[in-house]
């Protein structure tokens, strides 16, 4: 890809590493002040230089002759910028998931929602549309029966919720096309969607690769001894944050009409369009739930 | 443990990827043709095969022995003739060739579930079951994790 695209893939992966930090601090503990949290925080500070940073680059980029010099791995600064991401997702999706965002039941249904929607509206699978709407209609039925539920799942149901909102995740990773990082690409790229493929691909491998960890965790439970570490374990990945329940169908129906919206408009390509609302949803919650834990603090 | 996990998992899709996407080139682009045999390495299961391709080129391929049966082995002498399923030049892979009347055999084939390396997840996440403290680092407090002392 160009270097102003690759400028903007770097800084959409930026932003999204330091708004998870922002949230696992917020999620990680203590009831937060509205004197203790200042309103621009050290990543929302950076967030903005890094903006800034990247608009002066992406000028120069396409104001001088590099304006035609390809970014793509096999160059070794690439590589090497690569190499590092890799090793930071792979400590923070494998040995230390801070950087994972709370999510809950409604958050879960949402993600599942928008996934199984984008799926049945992508034209790769268009013949098969039907049977993966058949497919997905029971897991469909029972995240909607507990989103619309106000009462707080048991920890290993909530296991159960939270392994299939990885798979999720997973699928919405293997839809995604991430060539354009490994091989020049002739058709140019807008910066907008290097943006979103830096940012969701950040928060899709970290969860992919915490999917092994869940998978081990979740086979675990076969010895009910080890029950209890599940539930020691799950209100750092997941809230009993409820929702009204109107305000769950509204936004399952909205995020449906989003998507169907923009597929009979085509407006933008679906899968970037997945990944937005993906990224909405869960850092949505997130806040939510900080949002929630502030108030009731005071 | 969790790493001896990951690794295995990561070998065996990759095994399964490749035997799959080589068996899809087979069915979608695979040609087929008269060979012979150049020279056999029963020890190390493969037999170098030489053919002629459909542009009219000379070409050679490794077959690859641990799809069939081991009777077969004793059919192919240097110079046997046998029918063969190739790739064109182009297409990855097209350095290897099949037997063409045993292509449901390779259609079938699930060696690439390599025992010793199941047997090596198996282990990793039997321990992990017994004991799974490890698993948890970072999601629960390490005091109350490890309370009842670091797992031996």
């Amino acid at each position: 890809m160009r270097l102003a695209a690759f400028t903007a893939l770097c800084l959409g992966i930026a932003v999204e590493i330091l708004i998870l930090w922002e949230q696992s601090g917020a999620d990680a503990g203590a009831p937060t002040s509205r004197f203790a949290t200042p309103m621009l925080s050290t990543e929302r500070l950076l967030i903005g230089v890094l903006f800034a940073i990247a608009m002066v680059l992406i000028a120069i980029f396409e104001l001088s002759p590099l304006k035609t010099q390809q970014a793509y791995m096999g160059q070794w600064i690439i590589d090497g910028i690569f190499t590092i991401l890799g090793l930071f997702l792979f400590y923070y999706g494998i040995v230390h998931p801070k950087l994972l965002p709370r999510i809950n039941e409604h958050a879960a249904l949402s993600v599942h929602t928008t996934v199984m929607v984008g799926f049945i509206l992508n034209p790769a699978f268009q013949t098969e549309a039907w049977i993966i709407a058949l497919v997905l209609a029971p897991p469909t039925l029972v995240l909607l029966y507990m989103g619309l539920s106000y009462r707080p799942l048991a920890p290993l149901l909530k296991a159960g919720v939270y392994l299939w909102y990885l798979i999720c995740l997973l699928a919405l990773t293997l839809q995604n096309d991430f060539s354009m990082l490994t091989q020049p690409v002739t058709t140019p790229i807008a910066l907008s969607e290097a943006f979103i493929v830096g940012a969701a691909g950040v928060f899709l491998l970290l969860h992919g690769l915490f999917l092994v960890r869940f998978l081990l965790i979740v086979s675990t439970v076969i010895l009910p001894r080890n029950w209890r570490y599940i539930k020691l374990a799950m209100p750092r990945l997941f809230s009993d944050e409820q929702v009204p329940r109107w305000q769950v169908l509204v936004l399952q129906a909205g995020l449906a009409g989003i998507l169907v919206f923009n597929k009979q408009l085509d407006l933008a390509s679906n899968i970037t369009l997945v990944n937005v609302l993906v990224l909405a949803i869960v850092h949505g919650t997130s806040l939510l739930n900080e949002k929630s834990r502030t108030t009731s603090h005071y | 443990m969790i790493i001896g996990v990951l690794i295995g998992l990561i070998i065996l899709l990759a095994n399964y990827g490749e035997h799959r996407q080589f068996v899809q080139r087979l069915e979608t682009e695979g040609l087929e043709t008269q060979g012979s045999v150049d020279f056999a390495s029963p020890e190390y299961g493969w037999a170098h095969m030489d053919y002629v391709d459909a542009d009219g080129e000379a070409r050679s391929g490794v077959l690859d022995m641990h799809y069939y049966d081991p009777e077969l082995w004793q059919t192919l002498t240097p110079d046997t003739s046998v029918p063969l399923r190739y790739l064109p030049w182009h297409i990855p892979g097209s350095d290897r060739v099949i037997l063409a009347e045993h292509f449901a055999e390779v259609q079938a084939y699930h060696g690439y579930l390599a025992p010793d390396l199941l047997g090596l997840v198996g282990i990793c996440w039997l321990v992990v079951i017994l004991k799974p403290q490890f698993l948890y680092v970072g999601l629960i407090d390490a005091e109350e994790l490890f309370k009842e002392g670091l797992p031996s």
